[in-house]
């Protein structure tokens, strides 16, 4: 996706909740016209601290969740005894919703960063793992022998072969997850917490019956979402310009 | 330069493939193993590699056991062996970085290992093997033969004094694989490597091999080899040695010896 086709998507978006406002003309569905002028002027303000405390703890799990599940995930890959034992462990943790570990979590980390951060941070953990773990398992061979074969020991096969054919993995990882991963510190901030965009849309402005001010927390949300999106595309390109041509 | 001093070898699950197996290789010589498919003959390459560790016996490279890949044997496979992540720069650099990565440590590197200047050196080897036009491109954008000229750049540039090769050109055509095969002896001259290249292919051990290992099905015991001094000369392929050769191979190996008339 490109930033001129996310504009005109926004645009079009727009366009079509304008008219669906008027149509149903009720406070709760306020049109866009008004949630732009009030997301602009709290955007430096109070709904900006909000979204920095969100994208900061979405940053710090995906930190936590990339640096515990590639070291995880490559020793999995390339140890099939090691797999055997863990695999049946991570297919039944794999699908439990991990929302439902919150009230654990805010018992164990308290109602802080941590216990968001470590929410959001272990539904990304499930997910670079399997895909760095089969990425490892894949890798032929016949590379890894010629690459012995030039004399490199495990420290050089992870510096030149593992972890380079790790990172297109991890980042098809964080594309298909930071969604969910928001939506989950959404829910998050809902609870024992005073700030972030979870805590703004439904304790500050859906509780005190603002809806206005709601619907600018919930664009500056999929903002954070569609830069998120943005920046793993452009690591993509970054560090992987090989796979265009090959996806 | 090799000495395989009764070699045994088999597999975890018991399959034996290599008992009491001897022979010996000079310093320069160029050797070819033949066999069908299944026959142990990539297990005896990777033996001579140092991947594989013998059951039994010993295996002597330059007057030292083998007990690990040594910096100094250069291995060729058929594909696979590029990097797809990296441009043929970046995959023809890998042995050298490899060997910086870890310094001259005369385990992962010789330890007289030093290289004045990496850039030219690896330009130099790409403008001979006539590919410093596609420095650039990925493996995937790059046809077979190219990719294995990459391969022989990468592993050339490392001066081994020993160079194996398993069907180093098994997935190419046949003018392509011809073009290899000269390009390869003519390197082997330049350099004084010892050569053993591995194939299913009867003319590319007589064009390659002037010893020919022939090998049929496991448990090997004594090596039948073939003498073939004049192999990789230019003009071989027209020789009527050259054909003889070839039919004695095909029969050797129980095949029809017709299908070469």
């Amino acid at each position: 996706m490109k930033w001129r086709d996310a504009l005109a998507g926004m645009v079009a978006t727009l366009m079509i909740w304008e008219v669906i406002s008027f149509l149903l003309d009720r406070p709760v569905f306020p049109p866009p016209s008004q949630v732009l002028v009030v997301f602009f002027h709290q955007i430096g303000g109070q709904l900006g601290r909000h979204l920095l405390v969100s994208s900061g703890r979405v940053v710090a799990a995906i930190g936590v969740a990339v640096l515990t599940a590639v070291p995880a995930g490559m020793a999995l890959g390339q140890m099939p005894s090691l797999d055997r034992i863990f695999a049946p462990l991570i297919y039944i943790v794999y699908p439990i919703p991990k929302i439902v570990f919150l009230p654990v979590i805010l018992v164990l980390f308290g109602s802080g960063d941590a216990s968001k951060v470590l929410l959001v941070g272990l539904i990304l953990f499930f997910q670079v793992l399997v895909v760095v773990r089969d990425q490892a398992a894949r890798l032929r061979p016949e590379l890894i022998t010629s690459v012995r074969s030039m004399g490199a020991g495990r420290r050089a096969l992870f510096r030149y072969v593992y972890l380079p054919a790790c990172v297109p993995a991890v980042l098809t990882a964080l594309r298909v997850s930071v969604g969910t991963a928001i939506a989950v510190l959404f829910i998050a901030e809902t609870y024992a917490t005073n700030s972030g965009l979870g805590y703004y849309i439904i304790v500050e402005s859906w509780g005190a019956l603002r809806y206005v001010q709601m619907y600018a927390g919930v664009l500056a949300m999929s903002l954070l979402g569609l830069a998120l999106y943005f920046v793993v595309d452009g690591l993509d390109r970054r560090l992987c310009p090989w796979r265009e041509g090959v996806l | 330069m090799i000495q395989v001093q009764d070699l045994s070898f088999s597999y975890p699950n018991g399959t034996a493939v290599f008992e009491t197996f001897s022979f010996g290789a000079e310093q320069g010589q160029s050797w070819a193993v033949i066999g069908p498919s299944g026959c142990g003959k990539t297990t005896l390459l990777s033996l001579l590699a140092g991947l594989l560790r013998p059951t039994a016996g010993k295996i002597l490279i330059d007057g030292q056991l083998l007990t690990r890949p040594r910096p100094r044997t250069g291995l060729i496979l058929q594909d696979y062996g590029l990097l797809p992540w990296a441009t043929v720069w970046k995959n023809a650099a890998l042995g050298l970085n490899i060997r910086a990565f870890y310094g001259p440590d005369g385990v992962h590197a010789p330890a007289d290992n030093r290289v004045a200047n990496k850039q030219t050196l690896i330009h130099g080897w790409l403008e001979r093997l006539g590919i410093d036009h596609l420095a650039d491109h990925y493996p995937h954008q790059i046809s077979g033969g190219q990719r294995q000229r990459t391969a022989i750049a990468r592993t050339l540039m490392l001066e081994p004094d020993l160079l194996l090769m398993d069907e180093p050109f098994g997935a190419l055509d046949a003018p392509t694989r011809q073009d290899l095969q000269n390009l390869t002896m003519q390197l082997r001259r330049e350099q004084n490597l010892t050569t053993i290249i591995v194939t299913h292919n009867i003319e590319e051990a007589v064009f390659m091999g002037e010893r020919i290992m022939v090998l049929s099905q496991p448990v090997h015991h004594t090596p039948a080899i073939v003498q073939n001094a004049q192999a990789g000369g230019p003009t071989y392929r027209r020789q009527e040695t050259y054909r003889t050769r070839c039919r004695q191979l095909h029969h050797l190996m129980g095949e029809d010896s017709r299908e070469m008339a």
